[in-house]
């Protein structure tokens, strides 16, 4: 089968040409150490690799909140933790001057210490946060939770809204808790059948029992070292839910750095160049290519015309 | 000859042209498109002598040049297909490029907003935090119009390329046209100069390079060429006339108008499948009219819903989220028909005004001034350099001349448009725009969760009154009805929420009880008569309009004041209040204001006859200011206002109310003076004033004096008024009874009055003797509309104050009736509504809640509760973690000082997973790198069919070389072949020449 002189010519260029463009792609892989050089080169492993991408970017939002969620945990149970201290401390004042033997100065004494630990149990309901927001007031941020009404007494005028962050792809974590979840208000029953329960606020409460220890009265005083107990165990209560709450973040946080873990190796087989397997079929093309040009060298001399006069 | 010289010689010419021939095709060998040539050697006729044949030698009858037609077409179809693939593949990588590049695709954009709104979610009411999630908002934006603007410069360059591909077939296309006008100078194809056809055919396979040809050839090598499926469609050579293309670009998609011949037959080209036009062409069609239509789809989706799902959100200030995001239209300046230097701008200003209509701007020579016009809507606006139409500021710099004309067109391309339009991080509505607090004290100690869920209970799909016909914008004449044994109630339309100094009007009959109702949703009746417990029971249901579950109460029936629904103010009956008005001085300036005292006066008193032994009215029938009226017994038939108004007063003695109210019997008649007749007889009230007779009145004051005259026996006075009317009063309120004299005819008013003989019933006025105090006729236990006709009014439902939700008008009671409407339009929307109050839900027992407003402490609705649907009112969907308690209670208000919320933000963020506004379920990023891998698969396919086309291409180029093409060895083989034949027969004429030698030298 003939072929014309310009056509071989034509045909070897065209194909140490096509040899010279493989070797330059696989050069610019090995640079870049990247599998895909631009996305047209391979387009769905291109469209792959953004979809992963976004998956990793949302764990990092995810470790994100759950370091947010860990520092305001954190911050809670430092404050729970000083009242219950504080609520420990007047239980004892209280069991003392409930002790029958104290004389109304004494008894003094101990109320007005009731009520500087009282004030500084309102102090810590109303703390705030690094970012100056009231930690205990739902969603009400900005406003005092535990205030003085028009009469004096402490009410809570935060509201109950829970705040919530995705920690994970279907997980949620609750990042609050309201006033009321913590100093939680006491619910008397009625003195007289057929009168409604009583509700007094938590330190509406603690006041009645400094006027108590004040002013004496047997079975108020009953009343009031009740209700310390429920106080106190409603703290340790709301402590023990924000440890599990921060065991519950860590052992999210720890889930999603495995996530994230299997996400970026994922990435990285989709992306990431295999360099034994490049610099192979580096080898490869440039054999071929020295062949295409050493066999082109040494056909392209034979020619009829060499032999012939 | 036959002779060896003669032969030899001829032979030796031979083989010169053939060796000639041979170092031609090797001065040739690397010539593009030459085709081999091959001296054809025929033996010359033979001599005949006796019987023998002798040979006389060779010559060269022709060159021919080798060359297969079919290869040859199969060479350029192959290549048109080839060359297709080579824009798809260059051009589809950079769209790929584009659309999956990480740093600058949309993938990352879309992933950095969520995380700025995920992020704010951990602390919503940071202000910094905030403005993090603006600034990426604004990211977004920026990046779908960068992406637009790489789109559009793919655009310019493709339109570019299509220019230069047409303006090369233009230009192959005449210079095929000129070789046909050579060709065509001999008739057959044998003769034809090969270089020639060489040249042609060059041409050819240079043309199938820009688009797939079909060439006819003729039988002396012209050619016919065609762009089309057939030989006759999209022809651009026919002989040699070669005809134009043009493309036209469609100015809003990637659509290409190819037009043959734009001056004369304007053919159409339906499209082009192959060469390198037609792969532009399916490029800018399949690959970047899809990636744009994709970039477009999306921004406008993130827009809509992005704006959506903000609107219903709340902001730090407490109200509901603006627009995140807007889209403006984009604008091209046509400025062909602009004769000066001009520079045009434009920006958008107020992004509310904006419209995507074509705006036309003209110079106004006479005036110096620029006049825009919107062509849509009509609207005007002018400048002398800067014009504010449309929400655009344009500003036009440059000196206009007469005649001047501009276009901006306006075009849709929202991903070229779109923009984030809000700036204050207050702004961001990160928080719920509505909360639920459960009360501490609450036993069953459940949670409530609250959304905002309006659905098809929400809406009430009856006629608004201001539907009523026919309509206005402030009243309307009203819709006609009956009520029978058959249908005991009529549902006649809705007050719409928003609507203000609401009067609903009925006219009935005296004889028909009938009463109009209007009722909340939840069955609390606000307006009409308090229904039977049957009625309830029929009419309290969701086919009467009211909700499900809704209970009756009659608590706030016409009621105002302390006990009023909400602020509303309610009356049933009839009323007049003090109106304000306007006083001016003799010139017409304005003083002051000044208040009338209220006045209420009935139409004429209908005719209606007394029944021996019952009262006309009954006792508690009728109410008047808040004191019930005793019975009215008239006793002179028919029933005069002059005598109701006697009872009416002295009722009024009996409740006190005469420091409030005047309550007088009025009957006026007024005549015009030029209508008086008067020499007519009249007779009024049974006594007769002009006889027949009598000699006629000199003026209307004249009968006024007669009239008077007999005063004292008819009860009329008469007086003539500022105008020169003559009117006729009663002092009482009595009738007056018109008659014509004794000898009368038929048919004409021949009294002096010229009207028609009759009875003229008075009516009833009552007047405020303050401006403070209301003039209201209301109706009793006892009574019913029909009573306040026999006074001569209509009952009218009063509601004052805004409606705050739709209620429903009923109708009950027996016979026809007439309802009207007035009001003043307003508008409020079902969720700023809630939003304004707070509500608390109170669950009386287990299974039924109460719903009180807490500002005024109305009660709204008692459902009984269903734990699985939860509690839905108005829009509002509550439902509890637990079974509640009796006594718990829970309130929800509109969120506004909950700044720290994040709920809101949080459903923002979750639009990222979202499949529910894309078709097919996808997210926005699916969608997006859907339509990547779509067009990366033809990206890919591009390439695939390429490399397959190349072998395609090889081969036949091979094929054709094969035929056409030099190979040196052949060529050399050939020299050598011709060289021996020329040595041989320069041998031959060297024999000749010895043999000659020999005979010539025989001595």
């Amino acid at each position: 089968m003939k072929i014309s002189t310009g056509q071989f010519f034509d045909r070897a260029v065209l194909q140490m040409g096509e040899r010279q463009g493989e070797l330059s792609k696989v050069q610019a892989q090995l640079a870049s150490a990247k599998q895909i050089v631009k996305p047209s080169d391979e387009p769905d492993r291109a469209g792959a690799v953004l979809r992963i991408k976004s998956v990793v970017d949302r764990q990092d939002r995810h470790l994100e909140s759950l370091v947010a969620a860990k520092n305001r945990l954190g911050i809670e149970e430092g404050v729970l933790t000083d009242a219950g201290d504080l609520l420990a401390r007047i239980k004892e004042l209280a069991l003392q001057a409930a002790n029958g033997t104290y004389d109304p100065g004494n008894r003094e004494v101990i109320a007005i210490e009731i009520d500087g630990m009282r004030e500084q149990l309102l102090s810590l309901a109303n703390a705030r946060d690094t970012q100056n927001n009231y930690l205990f007031a739902g969603a009400r941020v900005q406003t005092r939770p535990f205030q003085a009404d028009a009469e004096g007494t402490i009410v809570y005028v935060g509201d109950q809204t829970r705040t919530e962050v995705a920690v994970g792809e279907h997980r949620d974590l609750n990042m609050n808790r309201s006033g009321t979840d913590v100093f939680v208000s006491i619910v008397r029953r009625p003195a007289a059948p057929g009168e409604q329960p009583q509700t007094v606020g938590f330190f509406e409460a603690l006041q009645q029992l400094s006027d108590t220890v004040r002013k004496g009265g047997e079975v108020e005083m009953q009343r009031g070292l009740g209700e310390i107990d429920k106080m106190v165990q409603n703290i340790a209560y709301a402590i023990s839910e924000v440890g599990t709450d921060r065991r519950v973040a860590e052992m999210q946080t720890e889930m999603v750095e495995e996530t994230q873990l299997q996400m970026r190796s994922v990435l990285s087989n989709l992306q990431d160049l295999d360099y034994a397997e490049a610099v192979t079929r580096m080898q490869k093309q440039i054999l071929a290519l020295e062949a295409a040009q050493r066999s082109f060298a040494q056909i392209s001399r034979l020619n009829l015309f060499e032999y012939v006069g | 000859m036959s002779d060896m010289l003669g032969i030899g010689t001829s032979a030796v010419q031979v083989y010169q042209r053939a060796l000639a021939t041979v170092s031609n095709n090797v001065a040739n060998m690397a010539t593009e498109g030459y085709s081999r040539q091959e001296a054809v050697i025929q033996d010359n006729l033979p001599r005949e002598v006796a019987s023998l044949f002798f040979g006389t030698g060779s010559r060269v009858s022709d060159v021919q040049r080798v060359y297969d037609a079919f290869i040859e077409a199969g060479l350029r179809s192959s290549t048109s297909d080839l060359v297709t693939q080579t824009p798809l593949v260059h051009y589809s990588s950079r769209v790929v490029d584009t659309m999956g590049s990480q740093l600058t695709g949309l993938s990352s954009a879309l992933d950095s907003f969520f995380a700025a709104a995920r992020t704010l979610s951990n602390d919503a009411a940071s202000i910094e935090l905030r403005s993090i999630f603006l600034s990426e908002a604004d990211g977004l934006a920026a990046r779908f119009r960068t992406l637009s603007g790489q789109f559009e410069a793919l655009d310019f360059e493709t339109q570019e390329a299509v220019k230069v591909d047409v303006g090369r077939i233009n230009s192959l296309s005449a210079q095929i046209a000129t070789v046909n006008a050579e060709l065509g100078r001999r008739s057959s194809l044998a003769k034809q100069p090969p270089r020639l056809l060489d040249h042609r055919d060059q041409l050819l396979r240079e043309l199938s390079e820009v688009a797939r040809i079909r060439v006819k050839e003729a039988a002396n090598g012209v050619v016919d060429v065609s762009l089309g499926g057939t030989d006759r469609q999209g022809q651009i050579v026919s002989g040699r006339q070669a005809f134009q293309l043009d493309a036209v670009f469609d100015g809003q998609g990637m659509g290409v108008k190819l037009i043959i011949d734009p001056v004369g037959r304007r053919e159409a080209l339906s499209g082009l499948s192959a060469g390198n036009l037609g792969g532009l062409l399916h490029f800018r069609t399949q690959i970047l009219g899809a990636a744009v239509a994709e970039l477009d789809f999306l921004a406008q989706t993130v827009s809509k819903q992005f704006n959506a799902t903000h609107h219903l959100n709340m902001t730090m200030s407490g109200e509901l989220g603006g627009d995140l995001f807007t889209i403006d239209p984009v604008f091209e300046l046509d400025d062909r028909a602009v004769r000066g230097q001009l520079s045009v701008q434009w920006d958008v200003v107020e992004p509310s005004e904006t419209a995507f209509h074509n705006l036309e701007i003209n110079f106004d020579h006479k005036a110096d001034r620029w006049l825009a016009r919107d062509v849509v809507t009509g609207l005007e606006a002018s400048g002398v350099d800067q014009i504010r139409i449309n929400g655009l500021q344009i500003r036009i710099e440059g000196l206009g001349e007469q005649g001047d004309r501009m276009v901006l067109d306006a075009s849709m391309r929202p991903a070229a448009g779109i923009r984030r339009l809000l700036d204050e991080p207050r702004g961001v509505a990160a928080a719920a725009a509505l909360r639920v607090i459960e009360s501490p004290g609450n036993a069953s100690g459940a949670d409530a969760m609250i959304v905002w869920q309006p659905d098809a209970r929400d809406e009430l799909n009856i006629r608004s009154i201001s539907e009523f016909p026919p309509s206005s914008a402030f009243q309307s004449d009203g819709v006609s009805f009956e009520n029978s044994s058959a249908r005991p109630a009529s549902l006649l339309g809705k007050v719409s929420a928003g609507m203000e100094q609401v009067r609903l009007s009925l006219q009935s009959q005296i004889s028909e009880p009938l009463d109009v109702q209007v009722f909340t949703r939840d069955g609390r009746h606000l307006a009409g008569k308090a229904l039977t417990e049957a009625q309830q029971a029929a009419l309290v249901n969701p086919s009467a309009g009211f909700v499900a579950g809704a209970t009756y109460s009659d608590d706030y029936l016409n009621a105002s004041g302390d006990k009023a629904y909400l602020n509303l103010s309610v009356h049933y009956g009839a009323r007049a209040v003090a109106t304000t008005y306007e006083e001016r001085n003799r010139s017409g300036e304005l003083i002051g204001e000044a208040t009338r005292p209220a006045v209420l006066t009935s139409r004429r008193l209908p005719t209606q006859s007394i029944v021996a032994g019952q009262p006309l009215i009954q006792a508690g029938a009728v109410t008047l200011n808040g004191g019930v009226l005793g019975a009215f017994s008239p006793t002179t038939q028919p029933v005069q206002a002059s005598e109701m108004a006697a009872w009416l007063n002295s009722e009024s003695v009996r409740l006190g109310l005469t420091d409030q109210l005047m309550i007088e019997g009025v009957n006026e008649l007024r005549v015009n003076a030029q209508e008086l007749m008067l020499d007519a007889p009249l007779r009024l009230n049974g006594v007769s004033i002009r006889a027949v007779a009598d000699p006629p009145a000199a003026d209307p004051a004249a009968l006024a004096r007669q009239i008077n005259q007999q005063y004292t026996a008819t009860g009329v006075i008469a007086d003539v008024g500022s105008n020169g009317d003559l009117v006729l009063r009663t002092v009482d309120g009595r009738d007056i009874l018109l008659e014509p004299a004794d000898d009368d005819l038929l048919g004409s008013p021949i009294n002096a009055l010229a009207i028609p003989a009759g009875r003229f019933s008075g009516s009833i006025r009552f007047t405020a003797k303050d401006a403070a105090t209301p003039i209201q006729l209301g109706i009793g236990p006892q009574g019913s509309p029909a009573d306040l006709t026999r006074m001569g009014f209509s009952t009218e439902v009063w509601i004052d104050g805004q409606i705050p939700e739709d209620l429903i008008i009923l109708s009950t009671g027996s016979g026809q009736g007439l309802l009207s409407a007035q009001f003043k339009p307003g508008e409020l929307e079902p969720l700023p509504a809630i939003r304004e109050r707070e509500f608390r839900i109170e669950f009386t027992e287990t299974d039924r809640w109460r719903l009180t407003d807490s500002q005024t402490g109305t009660v709204l609705a008692e459902r009984p509760y269903d734990p699985v649907a939860g509690i839905h009112y108005r829009g509002v969907q509550i439902s509890l973690s637990r079974p509640p308690a009796k006594g718990d209670v829970y309130t929800f208000d509109g969120n506004q000082d909950g700044v720290g919320d994040n709920a809101g933000i949080i459903k923002l963020a979750n639009l990222e997973k979202s499949r529910q506004f894309i078709a097919g379920g996808r997210t926005i990023a699916e969608s997006w790198l859907d339509r990547l891998n779509t067009l990366g698969n033809l990206s890919n396919q591009a390439k695939i069919a390429q490399t397959a086309l190349e072998v395609v291409h090889q081969q036949a180029i091979e094929a054709r070389d094969r035929v056409s093409g030099v190979s040196l060895d052949e060529e050399a083989a050939d020299l050598i072949r011709f060289q021996q034949a020329y040595q041989a027969s320069a041998k031959v004429i060297q024999t000749a020449n010895q043999i000659f030698d020999l005979v010539a030298n025989i001595r």
